[in-house]
């Protein structure tokens, strides 16, 4: 395996290295500024509730996303199909089976 | 229903004639209204599961960050880190033949991939596309490709005409194989649902023994939603395979 392909594969489970024991033991702290940038300016609190639309908000968004569309999606489509083979061919074909 | 064939029927479902303009005629038909379908719900789910781009995503958005994650691993280890680019037009073929292919396992629905036009279609334009990036990108030196690498040079008129008849075929194969599966495995369900309607309602008795090779029918509808996911998979990992020897030749 090459080495990008196994830094690729592994990359999802090593972490960056961005504290290590002689940073840390340097003193001062300097070599840490870009890391306490990072996390300060991360949003803190809990999760804000995301407003929206309707539908959107109710079935969508944030932790009310569920799976009803895509229920009522494959309902509808069903009922689209049935319709549309209705008025072509099976209206044609109700009293006589094949 | 005739025959397990008349569901792949392309039907008008509305058309215009304007015989004052020659013959002149704009259809709608099921296969439009379906690619159109596919079309809306692909947009509509993308646009709709954003989570209004906040920062922690939904249920809806990771489902869609994960596809796209997917096609973007691939792109990037078959095609290559920097080559992106090639990334949205990826994406775009696999949820179209992905939703098409679902869509189309929903009771009494067309297949849009079910039709020899659109599949044909699809992979010839692919095809000659990226014969027309090869050649602008490597130019004469393009026609290498039918030669492989260290061949004797006796071999070569032999294994040009092999290796052209393979490329060619390519056209064909890519799209061959997304209609066969497709075609193959609808027509199984409507054949063997038609003996299912007959055993169910021949007796009350008949009915409670059918419901074993009903069992078994349902689990070949679980098989035809895998086959639906596979396809889409196998057609872009191919496209990808293809934009991959254009740009790097071998």
């Amino acid at each position: 395996m090459r080495a990008s392909l196994a830094r690729r594969a592994l990359g999802g489970i090593v972490p960056p290295k961005i504290a290590t024991p002689s940073s840390l033991s340097s003193g001062g702290g300097a070599s840490l500024t870009p890391l306490v940038d990072f996390y300060s300016k991360l949003p803190k609190g809990p999760n804000p509730v995301t407003a929206g639309w309707g539908l959107k908000a109710r079935y969508f968004n944030g932790k009310n996303a569920s799976g009803t569309p895509v229920v009522l999606l494959v309902l509808g489509v069903f009922g689209i199909g049935y319709t549309m083979s209705y008025q072509t061919h099976l209206k044609h074909h109700k009293n006589h089976h094949h | 229903m005739f025959s397990p064939l008349d569901q792949f029927e392309t039907i008008s479902l509305f058309s215009l004639a304007a015989p004052i303009l020659g013959n002149f005629n704009i259809a709608l038909t099921n296969l439009g209204f379906y690619c159109f379908l596919v079309f809306v719900i692909i947009f509509g789910f993308h646009v709709i599961s954003n989570n209004n781009l906040a920062l922690v995503p939904s249920h809806y958005s990771i489902a869609l960050e994960s596809f796209f994650a997917s096609i973007a691993n691939m792109v990037r280890s078959q095609i290559g880190e920097n080559k992106e680019i090639y990334l949205p037009f990826v994406y775009s073929l696999f949820l179209f033949i992905l939703v098409s292919n679902l869509v189309s396992n929903v009771p009494y629905n067309f297949a849009v991939t079910s039709s020899a036009i659109v599949c044909l279609g699809l992979s010839v334009t692919i095809f000659l596309s990226v014969t027309i990036l090869a050649l602008t990108k490597h130019g004469i030196k393009f026609f290498s490709f039918f030669v492989p690498s260290g061949c004797p040079l006796a071999l070569v008129p032999l294994l040009v005409l092999i290796e052209l008849i393979s490329y060619f075929a390519r056209s064909v194969s890519l799209g061959l194989r997304l209609f066969a599966n497709i075609v193959a495995g609808h027509t199984l369900l409507a054949i063997l649902s038609s003996f299912l309607i007959k055993l169910f309602s021949t007796s009350i008795l008949v009915f409670f023994v059918t419901l074993i090779p009903f069992a078994l029918f349902t689990a070949i509808i679980g098989l035809e939603i895998a086959v639906s996911f596979i396809q889409a998979f196998v057609f872009s990992l191919l496209v990808c395979s293809y934009i991959k020897d254009a740009e790097y030749l071998h």
